[in-house]
């Protein structure tokens, strides 16, 4: 009985989260635009065997260079491969880099911002670092990191976490130095609580909302550049399918094939336009002092 | 002010120094032995050995590592591997193509984003506002490259208005170099334009309310005085960062847009020394831009003054 009275309890909470997930959701139209265009892409690239029409790497010469139709949704390109099932699955690798790059970013960028914001005695060593980091423009660095590890998705990753990583670990540095002097974390500390807590109960928790926000824009950063550098050739290679090597490919085609360039960039701009949304929702809802303002990062 | 200028120097020269150590511990961290990286495995020993000698790569990393400083201070980036030139050859040709390009960039950038920033905010909720940031919002979600693609097949292919790339320089024939520079100018500037188009309004909106505006608007001066002599001008702060900011952008956008525009700047000399892996000319340009950069940056700063007299550094 006893069980049965905890377990519907914990369902009750749960549904009372997803409700005011789901309320918070409707009532930010980008939040609810973004999220429902990014839950269709990433449906797409989980579903992309199953939705495609034709296998990606496929060649057929005699579907060359086919217009958009019924049998090919976006046309062929120049080996008669379906362009539409090459972007279904190029969605998976500029997804996968663009969400790792995230992922990495955010841990890393919170370890050394709040590093750098908690003991000032690492703060110049690890912010000059960044700041290293942030005197070229992002593509060049990344080109510069690519050339050394050379082309693969994996270290397309590591290059766009490493481009990425300042502005992340700055604004959780700045977060943490204003937390460091409140109050509450004095109080803490004046009970004999370690740092190493103090960090993550009092500054995780507290820098979490900027850090989402700046999070969703390097996911969008990242899919961006990730693009780039597989358009320059030092991206994933082909015959792997992503986005940016398919718009690589089609460049050449461009006079008698347009549609080999145009499906690939609607779907980055989807994409990226989707995260956007969701980035400025996510502001909207979790500051609204800083309502309808850009965040202050150039990103490029 | 003059302390300052010196201190931020020092701090830029403090950044170019810490950029110099990445730059040329970038060869040393190639996996495998990098001089058979960069030549191949048929490569002759003595030409293993000169190439060996010429990256400093038989020294010690401190003594190389000084060496190579002091020649970068006489000017001297090292020889091209396959070009056999000399790097800053190499770039002094390259550097004026992106400088134009980006420059060109900026100012479409300019032209179009803070008229539209400062009509969007002074119509805040209309449908005009209502399109320039749905307009910005795409635009910052759009790959200059992409978007390079798009104007080469409507604007060449289709109607024939411009060539679909290639570079003329604008001293040797300015009108046939213009229409070279349309395309490619555009493909960059009108994502930078969405930067300070957003960034205009908001910070016109900012200064919009404000009790001075009123009084301006009270004592009956015209609405055009109100909003370029009052408005803009306390609102140019965070443009001129913005505006800093785009134009380190809009040289990174260059190096893409120089290849799909099949442009001979820096950007191509960048990527087809990835391609062969010709590092001293990526020390060389990653030199080159962070010298850029921190200039930018110093440039911006100076300009803050002239825009708003009240901010003093001490």
């Amino acid at each position: 009985m006893e069980a049965r009275a905890s377990r519907m309890k914990l369902v009750k909470a749960v549904s009372h989260r997803c409700s005011v997930g789901l309320r918070v959701l409707c009532r930010c139209r980008s939040l609810l635009i973004g999220t429902s265009i990014l839950v269709v892409i990433f449906l797409c690239t989980v579903l992309a065997p199953i939705i495609s029409t034709y296998d990606p790497l496929a060649l057929n010469f005699r579907d060359q260079l086919q217009a958009p139709s019924v049998r090919h949704f976006f046309g062929t390109d120049n080996y008669g491969r379906d362009i539409f099932s090459r972007v279904v699955y190029g969605a998976r690798v500029s997804l996968m880099v663009g969400a790792t790059t995230m992922v990495f970013t955010g841990f890393l960028g919170f370890v050394l911002g709040s590093l750098a914001g908690y003991y000032s005695v690492l703060d110049n060593i690890i912010m000059r670092s960044m700041d290293m980091l942030m005197a070229l423009p992002a593509i060049l660095l990344a080109i510069a990191i690519m050339a050394i590890l050379g082309p693969s998705a994996l270290n397309a990753v590591i290059a766009l976490s490493i481009v990425y990583l300042p502005r992340t670990a700055r604004i959780v540095r700045g977060s943490t130095l204003a937390i460091r002097e409140q109050g509450f974390v004095e109080a803490t500390r004046a009970v004999g609580a370690k740092d190493a807590w103090i960090i993550w109960r009092h500054v995780l928790p507290n820098c979490l909302a900027p850090l989402m926000v700046q999070q969703t824009v390097v996911f969008a950063y990242a899919v961006l550049t990730e693009a780039a550098l597989s358009f320059l050739g030092v991206g994933a290679p082909p015959p792997v399918p992503s986005w940016g090597n398919i718009l690589s490919e089609a460049r050449a085609l461009i006079r008698i094939a347009p549609w080999a360039s145009i499906f690939p960039g609607v779907a980055i701009v989807l994409t990226v336009v989707a995260l956007n949304l969701i980035g400025d929702g996510l502001r909207d809802q979790l500051d609204p002092y800083l309502k309808g303002r850009m965040s202050s990062w150039d990103g490029g | 002010m003059a302390a300052y200028l010196v201190r931020r120097l020092l701090w830029a020269l403090l950044i170019l120094f810490l950029l110099s150590i990445f730059a040329f511990v970038m060869v040393r961290l190639i996996p495998g032995d990098p001089v058979v990286l960069l030549l191949g495995l048929e490569a002759s020993e003595e030409s293993l050995i000169a190439a060996r000698e010429s990256l400093g790569l038989d020294r010690p990393l401190l003594l190389a590592y000084g060496d190579w400083l002091a020649a970068i201070a006489r000017g001297d980036l090292g020889l091209s591997i396959f070009q056999r030139k000399a790097v800053w050859q190499l770039l002094w040709a390259k550097i004026p193509v992106t400088f134009t390009l980006a420059t060109a960039g900026l100012l479409l950038a300019l032209l179009i984003g803070i008229p539209a920033g400062i009509l969007a905010a002074l119509k805040y909720g209309s449908w005009f506002d209502t399109t320039v940031m749905f307009g910005s919002t795409l635009g910052l979600s759009m790959p200059s490259f992409w978007l390079g693609l798009v104007l080469i097949f409507t604007f060449s292919v289709r109607f024939r208005w411009f060539p679909s790339g290639g570079y003329v320089s604008l001293t040797e024939d300015f009108v046939e170099g213009l229409t070279r520079l349309c395309l490619p100018a555009f493909s960059i500037g009108i994502i930078q334009a969405a930067l300070i188009a957003r960034m205009t309004r908001s910070s016109m909106l900012e200064v919009l309310w404000k009790d001075y505006i009123r009084t301006a608007r009270a004592k009956g001066l015209r609405e055009r005085a109100v909003v370029l002599k009052h408005a803009l001008r306390n609102a140019l702060i965070p443009i001129v960062t913005t505006i800093g900011m785009v134009y380190g952008v809009l040289l990174g956008g260059a190096i893409i847009i120089e290849t799909v525009f099949t442009i001979p700047g820096t950007g191509r000399l960048l990527i087809t020394a990835v391609a062969t892996r010709d590092y001293p000319i990526i020390q060389g340009v990653i030199l080159l831009f962070g010298l850029t950069y921190a200039a930018i940056n110093l440039l911006v700063d100076v300009l803050y003054v002239s825009i708003n007299p009240t901010i003093t550094y001490s």
